[in-house]
């Protein structure tokens, strides 16, 4: 869902840039590829952010057990 | 005779699949029998008036848990306490101690999306989640609050820095034009999905009933059947399954999200 959230957004807010100041298609087509890099770093940090939870759950679990 | 009978239903449920993607609820039928402004008024708000029985309903639970605290609590009051801890370990367990700030409203959150969702599998309700427009409130409030604690919680400038990636060095201060605008899409990005993931889901599930409910009474409508095949069935399972995941999906990022917008120090441990 991500994935297919960040370039909508950004051909939407680039079809109202294009719009408004004339820089068809440059507007659209650079903000669509914003939107993607910017949903591929978003779901990064998610899954970095899940992955240390996990990680720090594991090792309270050891440190406890020990 | 039979045959045409047949023909009349398939018609109908067709037409029925056309237009209505879900299953009938009380506002529906009061629109359909009485044609006043009252009726009018509740089908135009359908989904705000099930929002609201939602909220309701939770403020009424609430009420009655909370009236009398007990220290050996009744059934209603160990659920409940049992639901509020879990929740806090939940949120706590993301964020670290400090997250117990956030627990009223990631909590409410989580309770007022389940009870949302689980409300389509009640006879003459529905889902009110399975309309964008809640959703994209819920994602809304979500956006407002998160965006919020990231002023509170670093300052404006701070909250700037945040957005422009930290830059500490020449290559950070360099890479800024580009960090600024992917971060605010970032940001942006995060009640987008939030709503079409809810909405999505929900609305999918109830379309799902609703198909199988008319297969039901198409499957019966040979004999003239008032009531049809519980084909349903199933499914209500799976929705109650699928209602909790989202529900806590939703609250769940909302955690992960405000986690991200604290400053460092405060969410490592």
């Amino acid at each position: 869902m991500v994935f297919a959230a960040g370039p909508i957004l950004g051909f939407a807010i680039g079809w109202w840039v294009d719009e408004k100041w004339g820089f068809d298609p440059w507007g659209k087509t650079i903000l669509s590829l914003l939107g993607f890099v910017a949903s591929v770093k978003q779901v990064i940090d998610l899954i970095k952010k899940a992955t240390k939870d996990v990680s720090s759950d594991v090792s309270e679990d050891t440190s406890n057990n020990a | 005779m039979v045959e045409e009978h047949m023909h009349e239903v398939t018609h109908q449920v067709a037409h029925a699949e056309e237009g209505l993607k879900e299953l009938a609820n009380w506002i529906t039928l009061v629109n359909e029998y009485r044609h006043g402004s009252v009726a009018h008024f509740l089908h135009h708000w359908e989904n705000v008036v099930f929002s609201l029985t939602a909220a309701l309903f939770l403020v009424g639970i609430s009420f009655l848990a909370a009236r009398k605290k007990l220290l050996i609590p009744t059934p209603l009051q160990n659920a409940l306490e049992l639901a509020v801890e879990s929740l806090d370990n939940l949120v706590t367990g993301i964020i670290g101690p400090r997250g117990r700030a956030y627990v009223p409203f990631i909590g409410t959150l989580f309770l007022y999306i389940l009870i949302q969702n689980f409300m389509g599998l009640v006879p003459g309700m529905k889902s009110p989640t399975s309309s964008l427009n809640t959703t994209a409130a819920l994602a809304i409030c979500v956006f407002g609050y998160v965006q919020g604690i990231g002023i509170k919680e670093n300052g404006i400038l701070g909250y700037v820095d945040h957005l422009m990636g930290n830059p500490r060095d020449l290559v950070g201060w360099i890479m800024t034009p580009l960090n600024l605008p992917l971060h605010i899409l970032e940001e942006l990005i995060k009640p987008l999905s939030l709503s079409l993931r809810l909405f999505g889901n929900v609305l999918g599930e109830d379309s799902l009933i609703a198909a199988f409910v008319g297969l039901g009474i198409l499957a019966l409508s040979f004999m003239k059947s008032p009531i049809g095949l519980p084909l349903q069935f199933p499914f209500l399972l799976l929705s109650l399954l699928l209602g909790t995941i989202q529900a806590l999906v939703f609250s769940l990022l909302t955690t992960i999200y405000i986690s991200l917008m604290l400053p460092q120090e405060a969410h490592e441990h």
